[in-house]
């Protein structure tokens, strides 16, 4: 565009837009550092240090008392051969890989749930939100009883469906049928807190409402009039348009799941009942933060639970960076 | 069109349809509502086995003391009046903070923009075990321990998981939007107040439902932070009785319900705004 | 909206006007306030000073936390620590202590970490080497050595083994528990049983005898549930003669065999309900599930008679009495091994006062108080009487004695108030005259019974041998022995 102009003229001008510019760039540079400041306030107040000072605790054997002494990568080195790290990143991973998209698409199905129209609907929004704000451990008690093998709801309703197949089916089966023991069984504990996720799943549900509710209705009203069906609707439409907070979910999940610990920690309280935090049946519910824990606040060995907390953020970062590069492609921002 | 819409077929399908979408609401009310009633049933029971078999729903004479017990034996009345304090002024804090921050990485291009966000999503991936006893240390050099601050402050300065999700709905507005405001000559605080707050609306009420029900479950901080017993929260409140009560589950249920009704309430009520604001997003658009 | 935001906002302003007020008084007092001050941390400049507080006047102030809910009922352990704190305090004018509810090991640890109160709280005792270790609880060793004879003396001496690390006191004894076996003595008689189980032979026979399957072939009722409430890591060595820590103090655990036959024992009770009834680990698992919630209530397994047999700490008969007088019910020891001496297991929790403490001799002066016998007596008698035994061999003739009798006296029914006193006679004569044996008290008791925990329910559910999972746990757990060598505890009368 300069180019175009005359010599003496586009050089005023490309100087005056580029003096604009760098006051504009200045302008926004003290915003945006204005309107960041409580966080970056907060970051450096309450953030950096507490992280630096894990991030040396993980190069010593501090055990929360006594001044730390260094002992290099020790830390390191005993974590990788140490059982119980491999066994609880195992859970961990089946916790994220298999727990977090049944929970997610879950959690989905709830907003759309809560978005219908049907009348009562107030109602039925608090109602599925309830599992949410009762406290954890009323709610790990609950489900104690509502999956319990010999009497809970879920198994009584199991154990019917099964008496409906016919017996030759049975006798074809490689395997005898049988209602799963919830929480005694190695094989299913794991599933039983994802089915508890699902049950409380109403804080990300009510997120997925609010995104939905954010879908301009004319879209819906155009497609109809194109003669979109519901699901082509669903898939073009809301979809896309919620995707950013689909994305949201998405990454959260992943932060959390690989994090997670409360759930599994009243859980082991009621089922495994010792003076040491525990881990379920077989271990089958020590997970990574369970043991973290275990590590430092049972056992006093604060550095090497500071080192496992490094190695868990490492992981954690690679996921979320890979997930993000991937889920980035897939949103869209902009639907206008 | 109007012609097909009043034919019996189109009606009756969506009779069906209708009968099909109530009966699967209910069903599923019923699973979610479990919890609430069972915690109601056992706290209206006399010394109750927490696992009895057959269920029974109905107690044939509700113990209504276990309630009066529950207010006799714990003081719920400074409890709740602690935490009305820890849980409403986060919910100030974080409505004010969160839409700031994001605003300035997602509105704002300025180079710092693009160096936050990572470290926000970062700080989220430590567990926070290992950063327990360093924030502790913080605080309590501030002379900050046994106050409401390490309870509060945290929200009015930026909470990470509310600010990836302003910043998420905020990239999905059109930026057309700010740029026709910045050309007009609004400031910032005005773009963001005006313009931006009011498309929030229903994000920001879910924000603020989800802080003031996260706080007031809070158990963790208020047991670290607190050490006077009139400072305590309902939380803890509720903890105690776990510590006293042990086997005591009609009590414990009791307290519960006590715990856990208010917060239903308060959903109930909000949930209304945050799904009012929606003509005014879709209309804008 | 706007109308919501308007009123939030106003309700926040007014709230947090308040939120500042009390909150913010805390911590804006004068280092010499005494009443009403919660926090020693205020208190820093006064303590530098060299002289004794008695000669300048000045009061310290001492905070103590404790483990119970705050709870205003009659006989709730926050009530009579609080009247003791009230006397406390009106008989030393130079000392003031507070009492802080609803604290647990953990709340302590993170305050102690980050250097700030209590100055004296209450422990697990399995925390209490871990600790004692790492630095953080104070050395009580010279205070233990100029306490008085009386007020030593008047400890049970078994209990003074838990509050002992590598030869030095760290923590003073508060209560103590056991492992009894409760029976149901009208099914032990209907299967035949007309005296409980002398040893785990015996006990086999009796649990085949009283389980009982339905007619579809569920359970009924359990002989014993061999891992109810827990796998009592305590008491098991103690039944079968072996310790976890040899005499060397570094070869873990003493006898192999010994501790494989264990594991074997309970075994073979799963194996029992295999063979002779069809019901798997699992099946026995899922049982133990639905009851273990129920403990201590009305539906309690070994009241509504799902249970024939079961162990607990003994502060359940406490509870038992006062829920079904009518019910058949009387307690033992846990049988021992074939042909072994009569043992029983000892855990409690105890009193620690913070390493970091600024006035370790004042907290030193409550606790000593807090813990003297007639503490105990008053603690453990009349109304505060919750089940609780307290480590004093005055508190435990008086539970026993005539007060036994008034205790009893006090209650609904005659029955029930008979069984009350029964139980309070045989307990007492338990502690007082049985060999007890607690958990060593080494630095690395909490990753032993991790590891114990981990590897018994390998055993039991078929995934390992016992001798397999006696070498599993040794693997573990021996390189920590070699570490840190455990010294044994020898008690001296003064």
């Amino acid at each position: 565009m300069a180019k175009a102009l005359s010599n003496s003229e586009g050089k005023k001008n490309t100087l005056t837009t580029k003096r604009k510019k760098s006051r504009q760039k200045r302008r926004f540079f003290w915003t945006g550092l204005a309107f960041a400041s409580p966080w970056i306030i907060g970051f450096i107040l309450f953030k950096i240090y507490p992280i630096c000072s894990a991030i040396y605790y993980s190069f010593t054997d501090f055990n929360m008392f006594r001044t730390p002494n260094f002992v290099v990568l020790q830390n390191f080195t005993n974590l990788v051969q140490d059982k119980n790290v491999i066994k609880s990143l195992e859970n961990t991973a089946y916790m994220v890989i298999i727990g977090l998209p049944i929970m997610l698409a879950f959690s989905m199905l709830m907003s759309v749930v809560m978005n219908m129209k049907a009348k009562g609907m107030p109602l039925v929004r608090t109602i599925l939100y309830i599992p949410a704000v009762v406290p954890s451990m009323a709610s790990a008690l609950l489900f104690l009883w509502v999956m319990n093998s010999r009497y809970g709801i879920v198994n009584q309703f199991i154990n019917q469906v099964i008496a409906l197949i016919p017996g030759f089916i049975k006798d074809a089966l490689p395997f005898t049928l049988k209602a799963p023991s919830w929480i005694n069984d190695p094989k299913w504990t794991k599933m039983t807190l994802i089915i508890m996720g699902c049950w409380g799943c109403g804080g990300t549900a009510v997120i997925g409402l609010a995104a939905l509710r954010g879908v301009p209705t004319q879209f819906y009203e155009a497609a109809e009039l194109d003669g979109a069906s519901r699901w082509t609707r669903f898939w073009h439409i809301t979809i896309p348009m919620i995707s950013p907070t689909i994305q949201f979910q998405f990454i959260m999940g992943i932060i959390n799941t690989f994090q997670y610990f409360t759930q599994a920690y009243m859980f082991n309280m009621f089922t495994t009942t010792s003076q040491v935090t525990g881990g379920g049946p077989q271990n089958s519910l020590l997970f990574y933060a369970i043991n973290l824990y275990r590590e430092a606040f049972d056992f006093l060995h604060m550095g090497y639970a500071c080192a496992l907390g490094l190695v868990l953020f490492m992981i954690v970062l690679v996921v979320t960076f890979i997930a993000m590069r991937v889920s980035d492609k897939m949103v869209s921002y902009d639907v206008e | 069109m109007n012609k097909k819409k009043s034919s019996p077929l189109f009606l009756a399908k969506r009779a069906v349809g209708g009968i099909i979408k109530y009966a699967f609401l209910i069903v599923l009310c019923a699973v979610f509502l479990l919890p609430l009633l069972w915690m109601i049933s056992t706290s209206l029971k006399p010394n109750a086995g927490l696992l009895v078999f057959p269920i029974e729903w109905i107690p044939k004479e509700p113990m209504w003391e276990n309630y009066v017990k529950v207010f006799q034996i714990v003081k719920f009345g400074t409890y709740i009046k602690n935490t009305l304090i820890t849980s409403l002024t986060p919910v100030l804090g974080v409505l004010i903070a969160t839409p700031m921050v994001a605003y300035s990485i997602t509105m704002i291009p300025w180079k710092g923009a693009k160096i936050i966000f990572p470290i926000i999503l970062a700080t989220m991936m430590i567990p926070g075990q290992v950063t327990q006893i360093p924030m502790y240390i913080t605080w309590s050099k501030l002379h900050l321990i046994n106050t409401y601050v390490p309870l509060i402050l945290p929200f009015f300065l930026g909470t990470p998981y509310y600010i990836y999700l302003m910043r998420q709905f905020m990239k999905s507005l059109p930026n057309s939007l700010v740029e026709a405001a910045r050309l007009d000559g609004a400031g910032d605080v005005r773009i963001l107040f005006n313009i931006i707050y009011p498309l929030c609306g229903p994000v920001l009420t879910t924000i603020g439902v989800l802080v003031f029900i996260a706080c007031w479950n809070d158990l963790s901080g208020p047991l670290i932070y607190i050490q006077s017993s009139e400072l305590y929260t309902i939380a803890i409140g509720l903890k105690s009785f776990t510590l006293t009560a042990k086997t005591q589950w009609e009590l414990l249920m009791a307290a519960n319900t006590v715990f856990t009704v208010p917060l239903i309430v308060i959903f109930f009520i909000c949930q209304k705004q945050f799904l009012g604001g929606i003509a005014t997003t879709s209309g804008l658009k | 909206m706007k109308k919501l935001i308007a009123l939030l906002l106003a309700a926040i302003m007014v709230l947090g006007l308040v939120a500042c007020g009390p909150a913010g008084q805390t911590e804006s007092q004068p280092p010499k306030q005494t009443e009403g001050s919660k926090q020693t941390e205020g208190n820093q400049q006064t303590d530098k000073s060299t002289e004794p507080p008695q000669q300048d006047g000045e009061v310290v102030e001492i905070t103590i936390w404790h483990q119970f809910g705050e709870s205003v009922e009659n006989g709730a352990p926050h009530m009579y620590y609080t009247q003791w704190a009230e006397k406390f305090n009106a008989e030393h004018p130079n000392i003031h202590v507070t009492i802080v509810p609803a604290k647990t090991a953990v709340d302590a640890q993170t305050a102690i970490a980050g250097g700030s109160t209590p100055d004296i709280f209450m422990n697990q005792w399995n925390n209490a080497p871990t600790w004692a270790e790492s630095g953080a609880i104070l050395d009580l060793t010279p205070y233990y050595d100029a306490a008085p004879a009386e007020w030593f003396n008047d400890f049970v001496p078994n209990v003074l083994a838990l509050c002992n690390f590598n030869g030095k006191y760290y923590s003073v004894p508060n209560s103590i528990t056991t492992t009894v076996m409760f029976y149901r003595d009208d099914i032990l008689a209907d299967c035949g049983w007309d005296h409980y189980p002398a040893d785990t032979d015996e006990l086999l026979q009796c649990i085949k005898d009283t389980t009982l399957a339905n007619e579809d072939g569920s359970i009924a009722r359990l002989g014993l549930l061999p891992n109810m409430p827990w796998f009592d890591t305590v008491m098991m060595p103690a039944v079968f003669n072996t310790q976890w820590i040899a005499d060397d103090g570094v070869t873990v655990p003493a006898d192999k065999e010994a501790v494989a036959y264990m594991f074997e024992w309970i075994q073979s009770v799963y194996k029992l309900y295999e063979d002779e009834f069809g019901w798997d680990y699992m099946t026995i698992q899922d049982f133990a599930s639905t009851v273990s919630g129920n403990r201590a209530t009305a539906s309690d397994p070994i009241l509504s008679g799902e249970l024939a047999m079961r162990w607990n700490s003994e502060n359940l008969a406490a509870t038992l009495a006062k829920l079904a007088p009518d019910v058949d019910w009387g307690m033992g020891l846990f049988p021992n091994v074939t042909g072994g001496t009569e043992m029983a297991m000892l855990g409690g929790n105890v009193w620690e006062i913070n390493a970091r403490t600024e006035h370790p001799d004042e907290a030193w002066i409550a606790l000593q108080s807090l813990t003297s016998p007639e503490t105990a007596v008053e603690f453990a008698l009349g109304e505060n009487n919750n089940g609780a035994f307290y480590a004093h061999k005055q508190a435990l003739a008086a539970l026993a004695g005539d007060l036994g009798e008034q205790i009893a006296a006090a209650k609904e029914t005659p029955e029930e108030g008979a069984r009350v006193k029964e139980n309070l006679e045989y307990l007492c004569d338990v502690f007082a005259n049985v060999h007890l044996q607690s958990f060593p008290t080494c630095s690395y008791v909490n990753e032993y019974i991790a590891a114990l925990n981990d590897y018994s329910a390998l055993v039991f559910d078929g995934t390992m041998t016992p001798m397999e999972a006696v070498e599993a746990i040794i693997d573990v757990i021996q390189p920590l022995a070699e570490e840190h060598p455990y010294i044994p505890y020898e008690y001296h009368e003064k």
